[in-house]
């Protein structure tokens, strides 16, 4: 592996960089009797990162994306802000150095970190992950470069939180008749993300013919939506039997549902072309005895 | 009405028999469920369907009926295709929904 | 045609009250769920005769926000829960699926 092609003298320029030269000032902030319903437009423009609940100028507070999630996932219903808020959560200092912030992300996990003066907690922007590294490079004067960084082991996880929001999903083995169940949590979800019907639509179709498949054969599996601003990336996991013939498969009427299934209003061979035709891209590979992944890809922006 | 008479008035495409089209339709259904039509088809029925497989030929030749129009412009799977030519089940195509097709149907006053 | 001249011209029952206000336009009649899911229909009613929970999940994910089940057929409690649930009207008739389909043309909808 290429572990760092990055010369030393980068490296020791990124520990010097300070947090206020790469942090995010024009982030959307709150307040704590904001309620939460109102924050779908926040959760976006803070590159799904955190949204800073400020009293006045301090910070008293924050919603992180993953509370965000946990909220629209609960039955908690509309509540202000106040109520969800995590009041206990690591700040950084503007004077703190770049890999500070590098490591506070990756030990706790989180998408962003509130910067806050270091004496009065005033709030001054907010060290996301996915704006960090385009800092990071300017900073550097290297963004000419950016392309060829990809692959460097140093960056590499922040580059791969390009996904700015990952939802998963486990489907259990239950009676067909269940089936929908997860797609129809999917489609509350990223309507709930805010976003657009057609695209929601598309998602929803795939995820539940897809769904019946992980039933009917599969015996459960595992749904993974990945969301970036350019892409929705959907993939879908089973530990099933296989498909010994994908391509057989994918011919439209081309069934091995058994009648059961059939009578369900399934299994007419039409499954994975429906996937298929909802997709921008798609793919899908199976191992005999191993199992099959779908992936799903949805343009989220219209060509 | 002769199914030869409803193949020109729904501008339908012959996809197999090349018998005669004189038998005489009694009644229009739709259905996409085998259960159903095995329970609930009858003699005489012009059957409406999505599906396309060999069961279709199947239970129409089964239940005696006049014939079987595909819709949206589906054809019979070979096999299917076979069969049907073999028993000279008259099976017929359109481009249009089944909502269409029923719905010309019973304005040409074949009840249901 | 809204909800309610719907259920007088196809003698149908009401088992679950969606929104109300819904102007049916375009009808799709299939029982094959499968096809109904192919991405771009559209449509304010389905017409079927396979009355199972699939039928509501499926009219959930392309958005058609009525169902009409033919044959006399009844859902079973739990659909009609999950129907309500999802603001999804249905309605329930004694004519077969040729027949809706005949009245509903004749009446000057689409499909």
């Amino acid at each position: 592996m290429n572990q760092i092609r990055i010369s030393q003298s980068v490296i020791e320029r990124i520990y010097e960089i300070p947090v206020e030269k790469i942090m995010r000032t024009d982030v959307v902030r709150v307040s704590p009797g904001a309620m939460m319903s109102e924050l779908k437009y926040a959760v976006k423009e803070n590159n799904y990162a955190c949204i800073p609940v400020l009293e006045g100028e301090k910070l008293i507070g924050q919603i992180s994306i993953e509370g965000y999630i946990d909220w629209l996932t609960s039955d908690l219903g509309d509540v202000p802000v106040s109520e969800i808020m995590d009041i206990k959560y690591k700040t950084l200092h503007p004077d703190e150095p770049v890999i500070t912030a590098v490591k506070e992300l990756e030990l706790i996990g989180l998408r962003g970190l509130p910067v806050v003066e270091n004496e009065s907690e005033k709030f001054l922007g907010v060290i996301c992950r996915c704006t960090m590294m385009e800092g990071v490079l300017a900073e550097l004067d290297m963004n000419d470069k950016k392309e060829e960084q990809k692959d460097d082991c140093l960056f590499s996880n922040i580059q791969s939180s390009s996904a700015l929001v990952t939802l998963s999903y486990i489907v259990k083995q239950k009676p067909l008749e269940y089936g929908g169940e997860i797609s129809s949590s999917i489609r509350a979800d990223l309507y709930k993300l805010g976003l657009p019907g057609s695209i929601v639509r598309r998602t929803a179709i795939a995820a539940y013919e897809a769904e019946m498949n992980l039933l009917s054969y599969a015996g459960g599996g595992l749904f993974t939506i990945n969301l970036n601003e350019e892409i929705l990336d959907m993939k879908i996991e089973d530990r099933g039997p296989g498909i010994p013939d994908v391509e057989k498969a994918m011919e439209p009427g081309y069934s091995t549902a058994p009648d059961w299934v059939r009578e369900l209003g399934f299994g007419a061979g039409m499954g994975l072309q429906n996937i298929k035709n909802c997709s921008d891209n798609f793919k899908i590979e199976s191992r005999i005895g191993e199992g099959t992944v779908l992936q799903v890809n949805i343009n989220l922006e219209d060509k | 009405m002769n199914l030869d008479e409803i193949k020109n008035k729904l501008n339908l495409t012959l996809l197999t028999s090349s018998n005669p089209l004189n038998s005489e339709v009694s009644r229009g259904y739709v259905s996409d469920l085998m259960s159903d039509v095995i329970a609930h088809g009858k003699e005489g029925d012009i059957w409406i369907t999505y599906q396309t497989h060999l069961n279709v030929v199947a239970i129409a030749l089964m239940k005696n009926m006049a014939g079987v129009i595909l819709i949206q412009g589906r054809e019979l799977i070979p096999a299917a295709a076979e069969k049907a030519k073999e028993e000279g089940l008259p099976v017929l195509s359109s481009s249009k929904s089944a909502f269409e097709v029923a719905g010309e149907l019973y304005q040409l006053g074949i009840p249901g | 045609m809204n909800i309610k001249e719907l259920s007088q011209v196809l003698n149908a029952k009401i088992l679950s009250n969606g929104h109300l206000s819904v102007e049916i336009k375009t009808t799709y009649v299939s029982d094959l769920m499968s096809d109904v899911l192919t991405f771009g229909r559209e449509a304010e009613l389905l017409v079927t005769s396979l009355t199972n929970r699939q039928t509501i999940r499926t009219v959930e994910m392309v958005e058609i926000p009525a169902i009409c089940y033919t044959n006399g057929k009844q859902p079973d409690e739990k659909t009609i829960e999950l129907a309500k649930s999802k603001k999804i009207t249905v309605l329930a008739t004694e004519f077969s699926t040729f027949q809706v389909t005949g009245k509903l043309f004749a009446a000057g909808l689409q499909g």
